[in-house]
């Protein structure tokens, strides 16, 4: 599936039929199907009876890849969900980020709070990591394409050195988009923080779940690029977001 | 009743092996055919690999922690006689597709 954004973007995604869809938005220099499938995912949420969309985010997968950093805003990022609820016709639904689509996330619960029932944010923390390693540092590993010996810079772009250089040139705007249009808004949406106990990028989880008066999980045991896979990690969420809110209605559907 | 091994497939990538992080099923467990079995990490991700197979988990045969080469054996079902091989193989991964489904191959 996919559709075309205000800014002529082509956003693709995929959908899984099944009661009340969550959306599901992965992080920095991967996509649906490394962030979401290999990790098990979506086949929880399947056997939860819960429908999915998985956002391949701009920059990304199968979405357009605009190598320009003004087309990375984080609110830009956030309205490009906006479009494909709207293309499904979901009034509402709950937010699921892992790393930077986290911030994303968070980013759209702040500025269309009327759109996220529930958010979780997995794999972040208090500080911005992009700002925190530096957007020229970024941006010449990703030219260059050589493996990277700094453990934090290496974690933060999982895997992107194996990608062609049109793809690294998108994800180094991205980088740069989203450092520098740091998310300071706070959702309204019953919000679950969940972070690796020996996470790096995402130090200052707790902290974060505190500033936003959210629940807190920390996946025991557990790095950036391992807690996807975490059998707890999922069962946490699914719990979390299978609670309906009280004297909220159930989220429904709209005609597009 | 028979038994039928499966050995970790080719992940992809040129990954020649992976390390266990976690067992969802304990010996004796009865599994549904693409339910989660085990969770195992390369030096490229974390992986959650289904069962592939339904059938009664007889032997895990790699510790949590423990590093496992493609091709090695995983593990060992109980099943009907009438499913039972020798060794089950799985297909290998096709390009670039991470997701991982252990299958017999269709004879």
């Amino acid at each position: 599936m996919d559709v075309r954004t205000p800014d002529g973007q082509r956003i693709a995604y995929r959908r899984i039929d099944g009661a009340r869809p969550v959306l599901l938005v992965h992080g920095f220099a991967s996509n649906v199907e490394a962030t979401w499938g290999a990790t098990g995912w979506l086949r929880a949420f399947e056997d939860a009876g819960r429908g999915v969309l998985a956002v391949d985010l701009r920059g990304h997968g199968a979405s357009s890849k605009p190598t320009d950093a003004a087309s990375y805003a984080a609110e830009t990022l956030a309205r490009d969900l906006v479009a494909v609820l709207d293309a499904e016709g979901l009034v509402v639904a709950d937010v699921i980020g892992y790393s930077m689509g986290s911030q994303v996330a968070r980013e759209l619960a702040g500025q269309h709070p009327e759109r996220v029932s529930r958010l979780v944010l997995g794999g972040i923390g208090s500080s911005e990591p992009f700002a925190k390693v530096g957007v020229p540092a970024i941006r010449a590993a990703l030219r260059d394409g050589r493996p990277i010996d700094d453990p934090f810079l290496d974690g933060l772009l999982a895997g992107a050195q194996d990608l062609p250089e049109t793809e690294r040139a998108a994800l180094a705007a991205c980088a740069e988009g989203m450092a520098t249009a740091p998310v300071a808004l706070v959702p309204l949406a019953p919000t679950l923080v969940a972070a690796g106990e020996l996470d790096p990028i995402a130090v200052g989880a707790l902290a974060l779940a505190n500033q936003l008066a959210a629940s807190y999980f920390e996946i025991p045991g557990r790095r950036h690029g391992n807690s996807l896979s975490a059998r707890a990690f999922k069962q946490v969420v699914i719990d979390f977001l299978g609670v309906s809110r009280a004297g909220m209605p159930e989220p429904g559907r709209v005609e597009p | 009743m028979a038994k039928k091994t499966f050995t970790l497939p080719d992940l992809g990538e040129g990954l020649i092996d992976a390390t266990v992080l976690e067992w969802f099923v304990v010996v004796g467990d009865y599994l549904e055919r693409g339910a989660p079995m085990v969770e195992v990490e390369t030096t490229k991700s974390s992986l959650e690999l289904p069962s592939p197979q339904a059938g009664t988990v007889a032997e895990l045969h790699v510790a949590e922690g423990d590093t496992v080469d493609v091709g090695a054996p995983l593990v060992t079902f109980t099943v009907a006689d009438d499913e039972a091989g020798i060794v089950g193989t799985v297909p290998e991964s096709s390009g670039s597709v991470r997701r991982v489904k252990l299958s017999l191959p269709e004879d």
